[in-house]
Protein backbone atom coordinates (compact mmCIF):
# COMPACT_ATOMS: atom_id res chain seq x y z
CA UNK A 1 0.00 0.00 0.00
CA UNK A 2 1.27 3.44 -0.86
CA UNK A 3 2.09 5.58 1.96
CA UNK A 4 1.33 9.40 0.98
CA UNK A 5 3.79 11.73 2.10
CA UNK A 6 2.67 14.85 3.93
CA UNK A 7 2.91 18.02 1.86
CA UNK A 8 2.57 21.03 4.00
CA UNK A 9 2.94 23.08 0.90
CA UNK A 10 -0.87 25.42 0.93
CA UNK A 11 -2.18 23.78 4.02
CA UNK A 12 -3.24 27.42 4.76
CA UNK A 13 -5.18 29.78 2.27
CA UNK A 14 -4.72 33.23 3.16
CA UNK A 15 -7.90 35.15 1.75
CA UNK A 16 -6.36 38.42 2.56
CA UNK A 17 -9.53 40.16 0.55
CA UNK A 18 -11.82 38.34 2.80
CA UNK A 19 -9.81 38.77 5.74
CA UNK A 20 -9.92 34.57 5.99
CA UNK A 21 -7.87 32.01 6.66
CA UNK A 22 -8.87 28.20 5.61
CA UNK A 23 -7.65 25.18 6.26
CA UNK A 24 -6.68 23.20 3.56
CA UNK A 25 -9.84 20.89 4.24
CA UNK A 26 -11.61 24.01 4.07
CA UNK A 27 -11.91 24.92 7.97
CA UNK A 28 -11.79 28.50 8.80
CA UNK A 29 -9.48 29.17 11.79
CA UNK A 30 -8.50 32.12 13.61
CA UNK A 31 -4.50 32.54 14.48
CA UNK A 32 -4.81 34.11 18.04
CA UNK A 33 -1.65 34.83 20.11
CA UNK A 34 -0.90 32.11 22.83
CA UNK A 35 -0.75 34.36 25.57
CA UNK A 36 -4.18 35.13 24.60
CA UNK A 37 -5.64 31.66 23.65
CA UNK A 38 -4.29 30.20 26.61
CA UNK A 39 -6.02 32.34 29.87
CA UNK A 40 -9.42 31.66 27.22
CA UNK A 41 -9.39 27.72 27.46
CA UNK A 42 -8.16 27.74 30.76
CA UNK A 43 -11.10 29.71 32.13
CA UNK A 44 -13.24 26.43 30.10
CA UNK A 45 -10.60 24.03 31.91
CA UNK A 46 -11.86 25.89 35.47
CA UNK A 47 -15.24 25.18 35.06
CA UNK A 48 -14.71 21.76 33.89
CA UNK A 49 -15.52 21.84 30.21
CA UNK A 50 -13.30 19.90 28.36
CA UNK A 51 -15.05 19.77 25.04
CA UNK A 52 -13.43 22.84 23.33
CA UNK A 53 -10.02 21.20 23.26
CA UNK A 54 -11.67 17.54 22.87
CA UNK A 55 -13.18 18.86 19.54
CA UNK A 56 -9.94 21.27 18.62
CA UNK A 57 -8.07 17.76 19.03
CA UNK A 58 -10.85 16.21 16.49
CA UNK A 59 -10.34 18.85 14.07
CA UNK A 60 -6.30 18.10 13.94
CA UNK A 61 -7.01 14.24 13.23
CA UNK A 62 -9.68 15.25 10.47
CA UNK A 63 -6.85 17.66 8.68
CA UNK A 64 -4.64 14.13 9.28
CA UNK A 65 -6.90 11.84 7.95
CA UNK A 66 -7.94 14.65 4.92
CA UNK A 67 -4.06 14.41 4.34
CA UNK A 68 -3.85 10.35 4.52
CA UNK A 69 -6.94 10.13 2.01
CA UNK A 70 -8.97 8.27 4.34
CA UNK A 71 -8.23 4.66 5.77
CA UNK A 72 -6.15 5.80 8.48
CA UNK A 73 -6.31 2.44 9.82
CA UNK A 74 -4.66 0.53 7.33
CA UNK A 75 -1.57 3.08 7.12
CA UNK A 76 1.67 1.91 8.75
CA UNK A 77 2.06 4.08 12.25
CA UNK A 78 5.07 6.06 11.22
CA UNK A 79 3.05 7.69 8.37
CA UNK A 80 0.23 8.12 10.39
CA UNK A 81 2.43 9.76 13.11
CA UNK A 82 4.19 11.76 10.63
CA UNK A 83 1.32 13.55 8.84
CA UNK A 84 -0.64 13.97 12.69
CA UNK A 85 2.63 15.66 14.06
CA UNK A 86 2.82 17.73 11.19
CA UNK A 87 -0.69 19.03 11.61
CA UNK A 88 -0.29 19.46 15.15
CA UNK A 89 3.00 21.65 14.50
CA UNK A 90 1.20 23.48 11.59
CA UNK A 91 -1.49 24.55 13.78
CA UNK A 92 1.08 25.65 16.59
CA UNK A 93 0.60 23.41 19.42
CA UNK A 94 4.06 21.22 19.87
CA UNK A 95 6.01 18.15 18.54
CA UNK A 96 3.64 15.22 18.58
CA UNK A 97 5.02 11.62 19.20
CA UNK A 98 4.10 8.06 19.49
CA UNK A 99 5.26 5.24 21.93
CA UNK A 100 4.59 1.88 22.40
CA UNK A 101 5.18 0.35 26.19
CA UNK A 102 4.29 -3.23 25.91
CA UNK A 103 0.55 -3.12 24.09
CA UNK A 104 -0.15 0.44 25.45
CA UNK A 105 0.39 3.71 23.30
CA UNK A 106 1.59 6.45 24.62
CA UNK A 107 1.62 10.06 23.22
CA UNK A 108 4.63 12.92 24.27
CA UNK A 109 3.48 16.31 23.04
CA UNK A 110 6.78 18.35 23.16
CA UNK A 111 6.53 22.17 23.44
CA UNK A 112 2.88 22.21 23.86
CA UNK A 113 1.01 25.48 24.49
CA UNK A 114 1.60 26.32 28.43
CA UNK A 115 -1.92 24.42 29.05
CA UNK A 116 -2.94 21.82 31.94
CA UNK A 117 -1.57 18.69 31.68
CA UNK A 118 -5.43 17.44 31.52
CA UNK A 119 -6.54 19.89 28.43
CA UNK A 120 -3.79 18.35 26.53
CA UNK A 121 -5.27 15.22 26.98
CA UNK A 122 -8.15 15.81 26.33
CA UNK A 123 -7.12 17.77 23.18
CA UNK A 124 -5.13 14.24 21.77
CA UNK A 125 -8.57 11.89 23.26
CA UNK A 126 -10.21 14.32 20.55
CA UNK A 127 -7.37 14.04 18.12
CA UNK A 128 -7.15 9.91 18.63
CA UNK A 129 -10.75 9.82 18.46
CA UNK A 130 -10.77 11.53 15.26
CA UNK A 131 -8.34 8.64 13.74
CA UNK A 132 -10.49 6.07 14.76
CA UNK A 133 -9.69 5.05 18.05
CA UNK A 134 -13.36 5.17 19.51
CA UNK A 135 -13.37 6.35 23.33
CA UNK A 136 -9.84 6.97 23.36
CA UNK A 137 -8.62 8.74 26.23
CA UNK A 138 -5.11 10.18 27.00
CA UNK A 139 -4.14 10.12 30.63
CA UNK A 140 -1.62 12.46 31.64
CA UNK A 141 1.38 10.66 33.96
CA UNK A 142 4.09 12.89 35.79
CA UNK A 143 6.85 12.33 33.22
CA UNK A 144 5.14 14.35 30.93
CA UNK A 145 3.25 11.21 28.67
CA UNK A 146 0.11 10.59 28.08
CA UNK A 147 -1.37 7.08 28.11
CA UNK A 148 -3.96 6.25 25.43
CA UNK A 149 -6.55 3.73 27.00
CA UNK A 150 -9.64 3.46 26.82
CA UNK A 151 -12.24 5.27 28.32
CA UNK A 152 -13.68 2.61 30.65
CA UNK A 153 -10.11 2.27 31.85
CA UNK A 154 -9.39 5.70 32.06
CA UNK A 155 -10.25 6.52 35.66
CA UNK A 156 -8.24 3.90 36.90
CA UNK A 157 -5.50 4.76 34.72
CA UNK A 158 -5.50 8.18 36.08
CA UNK A 159 -6.04 6.92 39.53
CA UNK A 160 -2.25 5.54 38.97
CA UNK A 161 -0.51 8.42 37.24
CA UNK A 162 -1.77 10.30 40.17
CA UNK A 163 0.15 8.32 42.24
CA UNK A 164 3.35 8.80 40.62
CA UNK A 165 3.17 5.34 38.43
CA UNK A 166 4.89 5.64 35.26
CA UNK A 167 3.97 4.08 31.94
CA UNK A 168 5.84 1.16 32.20
CA UNK A 169 3.99 0.03 35.39
CA UNK A 170 0.58 1.15 33.73
CA UNK A 171 1.10 -0.82 30.97
CA UNK A 172 1.93 -3.84 33.17
CA UNK A 173 -0.91 -3.76 35.16
CA UNK A 174 -3.46 -3.41 31.90
CA UNK A 175 -4.29 -6.82 29.78
CA UNK A 176 -6.40 -6.87 27.37
CA UNK A 177 -9.94 -7.59 28.25
CA UNK A 178 -11.13 -10.61 29.38
CA UNK A 179 -8.07 -11.85 30.87
CA UNK A 180 -7.46 -11.83 34.51
CA UNK A 181 -4.04 -11.52 36.38
CA UNK B 1 68.05 87.63 -18.11
CA UNK B 2 69.64 84.13 -19.45
CA UNK B 3 73.07 82.94 -18.30
CA UNK B 4 74.73 84.12 -21.43
CA UNK B 5 73.47 87.61 -20.96
CA UNK B 6 74.63 87.48 -17.26
CA UNK B 7 78.33 86.24 -18.42
CA UNK B 8 78.39 89.12 -21.18
CA UNK B 9 77.32 91.73 -18.63
CA UNK B 10 80.11 90.12 -16.29
CA UNK B 11 82.44 90.19 -18.40
CA UNK B 12 81.80 93.39 -19.45
CA UNK B 13 82.00 95.34 -16.04
CA UNK B 14 85.67 93.43 -15.33
CA UNK B 15 86.49 94.80 -18.40
CA UNK B 16 85.56 98.41 -17.35
CA UNK B 17 87.24 97.99 -13.78
CA UNK B 18 90.63 96.71 -15.70
CA UNK B 19 90.73 99.61 -17.59
CA UNK B 20 90.17 101.76 -14.92
CA UNK B 21 93.03 102.97 -12.88
CA UNK B 22 93.99 101.45 -9.45
CA UNK B 23 94.08 103.30 -7.05
CA UNK B 24 97.77 103.01 -5.31
CA UNK B 25 97.75 100.73 -2.30
CA UNK B 26 98.73 101.88 1.33
CA UNK B 27 101.63 100.25 3.08
CA UNK B 28 99.15 98.90 6.14
CA UNK B 29 97.29 96.79 3.83
CA UNK B 30 100.35 95.42 2.16
CA UNK B 31 100.09 92.19 4.26
CA UNK B 32 96.54 91.72 3.38
CA UNK B 33 95.32 89.00 1.42
CA UNK B 34 95.21 89.84 -2.40
CA UNK B 35 92.02 88.97 -4.11
CA UNK B 36 91.31 85.71 -5.69
CA UNK B 37 92.79 85.18 -9.00
CA UNK B 38 90.54 85.68 -11.95
CA UNK B 39 90.42 82.65 -12.56
CA UNK B 40 89.52 81.27 -9.32
CA UNK B 41 86.21 83.34 -9.76
CA UNK B 42 85.36 81.55 -12.77
CA UNK B 43 85.89 78.48 -11.86
CA UNK B 44 83.33 79.03 -9.07
CA UNK B 45 81.04 80.09 -11.52
CA UNK B 46 81.00 76.93 -13.01
CA UNK B 47 84.07 77.24 -15.62
CA UNK B 48 83.85 74.24 -17.33
CA UNK B 49 80.42 74.98 -18.59
CA UNK B 50 81.52 77.97 -20.57
CA UNK B 51 81.45 78.43 -24.36
CA UNK B 52 84.31 79.52 -26.41
CA UNK B 53 84.95 83.11 -25.86
CA UNK B 54 85.56 83.12 -29.43
CA UNK B 55 81.51 82.63 -30.15
CA UNK B 56 80.81 85.91 -28.90
CA UNK B 57 80.02 88.90 -31.02
CA UNK B 58 79.91 91.57 -28.51
CA UNK B 59 82.82 93.69 -29.10
CA UNK B 60 83.30 94.43 -25.49
CA UNK B 61 83.25 90.55 -24.33
CA UNK B 62 86.00 90.36 -27.43
CA UNK B 63 87.83 92.91 -26.05
CA UNK B 64 87.03 91.35 -22.41
CA UNK B 65 88.28 87.77 -23.59
CA UNK B 66 91.50 88.92 -24.96
CA UNK B 67 92.11 90.33 -21.60
CA UNK B 68 90.65 87.31 -19.66
CA UNK B 69 93.49 84.86 -18.32
CA UNK B 70 93.53 81.25 -19.33
CA UNK B 71 90.86 79.28 -17.43
CA UNK B 72 93.02 77.20 -15.36
CA UNK B 73 92.74 73.17 -15.06
CA UNK B 74 89.13 72.74 -13.62
CA UNK B 75 89.25 69.31 -12.70
CA UNK B 76 92.06 70.10 -10.23
CA UNK B 77 89.77 72.45 -8.01
CA UNK B 78 87.00 70.09 -7.90
CA UNK B 79 88.73 67.56 -6.54
CA UNK B 80 89.82 68.65 -3.51
CA UNK B 81 92.25 67.68 -1.21
CA UNK B 82 93.59 63.94 -1.22
CA UNK B 83 92.94 61.84 1.59
CA UNK B 84 96.91 61.33 3.39
CA UNK B 85 97.67 58.09 3.44
CA UNK B 86 98.63 55.95 6.39
CA UNK B 87 101.28 53.91 6.36
CA UNK B 88 100.21 50.23 7.23
CA UNK B 89 100.12 49.23 10.95
CA UNK B 90 103.30 46.85 11.97
CA UNK B 91 101.59 43.71 12.55
CA UNK B 92 102.44 43.67 15.98
CA UNK B 93 100.17 46.16 16.64
CA UNK B 94 97.43 44.36 14.55
CA UNK B 95 97.40 41.42 16.66
CA UNK B 96 97.87 43.03 20.07
CA UNK B 97 94.44 45.23 18.78
CA UNK B 98 92.77 41.83 17.91
CA UNK B 99 93.80 40.34 21.21
CA UNK B 100 92.66 42.65 23.99
CA UNK B 101 89.93 44.63 23.97
CA UNK B 102 90.06 48.63 24.75
CA UNK B 103 88.57 47.84 28.36
CA UNK B 104 89.98 44.65 29.50
CA UNK B 105 92.69 44.40 31.94
CA UNK B 106 95.87 42.10 30.72
CA UNK B 107 95.63 38.90 32.81
CA UNK B 108 97.96 38.52 35.12
CA UNK B 109 99.95 35.43 35.91
CA UNK B 110 98.67 35.08 39.54
CA UNK B 111 94.97 34.66 38.42
CA UNK B 112 93.90 31.31 37.48
CA UNK B 113 93.29 30.44 34.12
CA UNK B 114 89.16 30.96 33.15
CA UNK B 115 89.44 28.59 30.70
CA UNK B 116 91.09 25.91 32.48
CA UNK B 117 88.31 22.85 34.24
CA UNK B 118 87.50 22.87 37.41
CA UNK B 119 87.29 19.80 39.57
CA UNK B 120 84.09 18.57 40.85
CA UNK B 121 84.59 17.46 44.16
CA UNK B 122 82.05 15.11 45.25
CA UNK B 123 79.60 16.45 48.22
CA UNK B 124 80.35 14.70 51.52
CA UNK B 125 77.65 12.06 52.63
CA UNK B 126 75.62 12.56 55.25
CA UNK B 127 76.49 10.66 58.30
CA UNK B 128 73.86 8.66 59.71
CA UNK B 129 72.38 10.70 62.31
CA UNK B 130 71.89 13.58 60.06
CA UNK B 131 70.44 10.38 57.53
CA UNK B 132 68.15 9.53 60.74
CA UNK B 133 66.97 12.85 61.46
CA UNK B 134 65.87 13.25 57.59
CA UNK B 135 63.92 10.11 57.51
CA UNK B 136 62.21 11.21 60.51
CA UNK B 137 61.78 14.49 59.33
CA UNK B 138 59.39 12.95 56.39
CA UNK B 139 57.89 9.88 58.31
CA UNK B 140 54.78 12.05 58.83
CA UNK B 141 54.04 12.90 55.55
CA UNK B 142 54.19 8.84 54.41
CA UNK B 143 52.25 7.50 57.53
CA UNK B 144 49.48 9.84 55.78
CA UNK B 145 49.35 9.05 52.57
CA UNK B 146 48.58 5.43 52.86
CA UNK B 147 45.89 5.97 55.03
CA UNK B 148 44.41 8.18 52.27
CA UNK B 149 45.43 6.29 49.08
CA UNK B 150 45.90 2.58 50.12
CA UNK B 151 43.45 -0.11 49.55
CA UNK B 152 43.15 -1.83 52.91
CA UNK B 153 40.46 -3.50 54.18
CA UNK B 154 38.98 -0.93 55.39
CA UNK B 155 38.44 0.63 52.30
CA UNK B 156 36.90 -2.43 51.46
CA UNK B 157 34.13 -2.48 53.94
CA UNK B 158 33.10 1.23 52.50
CA UNK B 159 32.19 -0.36 49.58
CA UNK B 160 28.51 0.36 48.53
CA UNK B 161 26.65 -3.01 49.77
CA UNK B 162 24.09 -0.80 52.04
CA UNK B 163 23.81 0.82 48.87
CA UNK B 164 22.78 -1.79 46.79
CA UNK B 165 19.83 -2.70 49.33
CA UNK B 166 18.99 0.44 49.67
CA UNK B 167 18.37 0.40 45.98
CA UNK B 168 16.86 -2.54 45.99
CA UNK B 169 14.21 -1.35 48.46
CA UNK B 170 12.97 1.27 45.76
CA UNK B 171 13.52 -0.36 42.76
CA UNK B 172 10.11 -0.47 40.77
CA UNK B 173 11.11 -2.33 37.83
CA UNK B 174 11.13 -5.80 39.61
CA UNK B 175 7.71 -5.40 40.52
CA UNK B 176 6.82 -5.38 37.01
CA UNK B 177 6.01 -8.50 35.12
CA UNK B 178 8.22 -9.25 32.10
CA UNK B 179 5.53 -8.75 29.56
CA UNK B 180 4.89 -5.28 30.36
CA UNK B 181 7.96 -4.15 28.03
CA UNK B 182 11.51 -5.09 26.23
CA UNK B 183 13.39 -4.68 29.63
CA UNK B 184 10.66 -4.41 32.78
CA UNK B 185 12.08 -0.76 33.36
CA UNK B 186 10.07 2.72 33.60
CA UNK B 187 12.28 4.33 31.39
CA UNK B 188 11.93 3.58 28.03
CA UNK B 189 9.34 2.46 25.59
CA UNK B 190 9.65 -1.28 23.51
CA UNK B 191 9.42 1.33 20.33
CA UNK B 192 8.59 5.02 19.43
CA UNK B 193 6.80 5.53 16.67
CA UNK B 194 8.12 8.84 14.97
CA UNK B 195 7.47 10.30 11.81
CA UNK B 196 10.57 8.38 8.86
CA UNK B 197 12.04 11.74 8.85
CA UNK B 198 11.33 15.33 8.50
CA UNK B 199 7.86 16.19 8.44
CA UNK B 200 8.42 17.98 5.05
CA UNK B 201 10.75 14.79 3.34
CA UNK B 202 8.62 11.99 5.30
CA UNK B 203 9.59 8.30 3.62
CA UNK B 204 8.25 5.24 4.11
CA UNK B 205 9.50 2.77 6.20
CA UNK B 206 9.14 -0.55 6.19
CA UNK B 207 6.63 -2.51 8.79
CA UNK B 208 9.20 -4.47 9.64
CA UNK B 209 11.06 -1.64 11.82
CA UNK B 210 8.57 -1.06 14.25
CA UNK B 211 9.08 -4.73 15.95
CA UNK B 212 10.45 -4.12 19.35
CA UNK B 213 13.68 -5.45 19.31
CA UNK B 214 14.40 -7.22 23.00
CA UNK B 215 10.73 -8.13 23.83
CA UNK B 216 11.56 -11.98 23.14
CA UNK B 217 14.48 -12.04 25.57
CA UNK B 218 12.28 -10.57 28.58
CA UNK B 219 9.60 -12.85 27.09
CA UNK B 220 11.34 -16.19 27.50
CA UNK B 221 9.29 -17.51 30.54
CA UNK B 222 5.99 -16.15 29.51
CA UNK B 223 3.96 -17.42 26.97
CA UNK B 224 4.59 -16.24 22.97
CA UNK B 225 2.93 -13.25 22.70
CA UNK B 226 1.18 -11.85 19.90
CA UNK B 227 3.28 -9.89 17.49
CA UNK B 228 2.54 -5.98 17.34
CA UNK B 229 0.46 -4.71 14.46
CA UNK B 230 1.79 -3.21 11.66
CA UNK B 231 -1.24 -0.51 11.91
CA UNK B 232 -1.84 2.17 13.12
CA UNK B 233 -5.22 0.80 13.47
CA UNK B 234 -4.36 -2.28 14.92
CA UNK B 235 -1.82 -1.01 17.11
CA UNK B 236 -4.87 1.34 18.74
CA UNK B 237 -7.47 -1.69 18.75
CA UNK B 238 -4.95 -2.84 21.24
CA UNK B 239 -4.35 -0.39 23.20
CA UNK B 240 -7.79 0.39 23.49
CA UNK B 241 -8.97 -2.79 24.54
CA UNK B 242 -6.41 -3.44 27.77
CA UNK B 243 -8.54 -2.96 31.11
CA UNK B 244 -7.10 -3.02 34.42
CA UNK B 245 -6.09 -6.60 35.70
Amino acid sequence: MDEPRFDPGGFWEFHLSGGAVRSRAGRRVVVLPEDIAAPLLRLALAQGDTRMLAQLGAALGAEAAETLGGDVGARSPETVVGHVKSVVALFGLGRLSLERWGDALVVTLDGAPPLPADALGALLGGLLEALGGDAARCVPTQDGRFVVVHAEAAEAVRAWAAEGVGPGVIAARLAPAGVAS
Amino acid sequence: MTDVGRLEALLARVAVNRAKPRPPRVASSAAAPEPAPLADVFVTLDAPALPDASEFESPALHAAASETPALGPAHETLHGIPAPTLPPAPPSMMVASIATPLDATPLTASEPDLFEPVPLEPMPLASEPEAAAARAAEEPLLSVLPAAFDDTDEQDELTPAADFDEFDEHEEPLAVPFDAGPSGTDGAPAAVFDAPAAPLAAAPVSPGAISPPSEPLARIAAPLPEPAPTTFGGLLRRTLALRPR
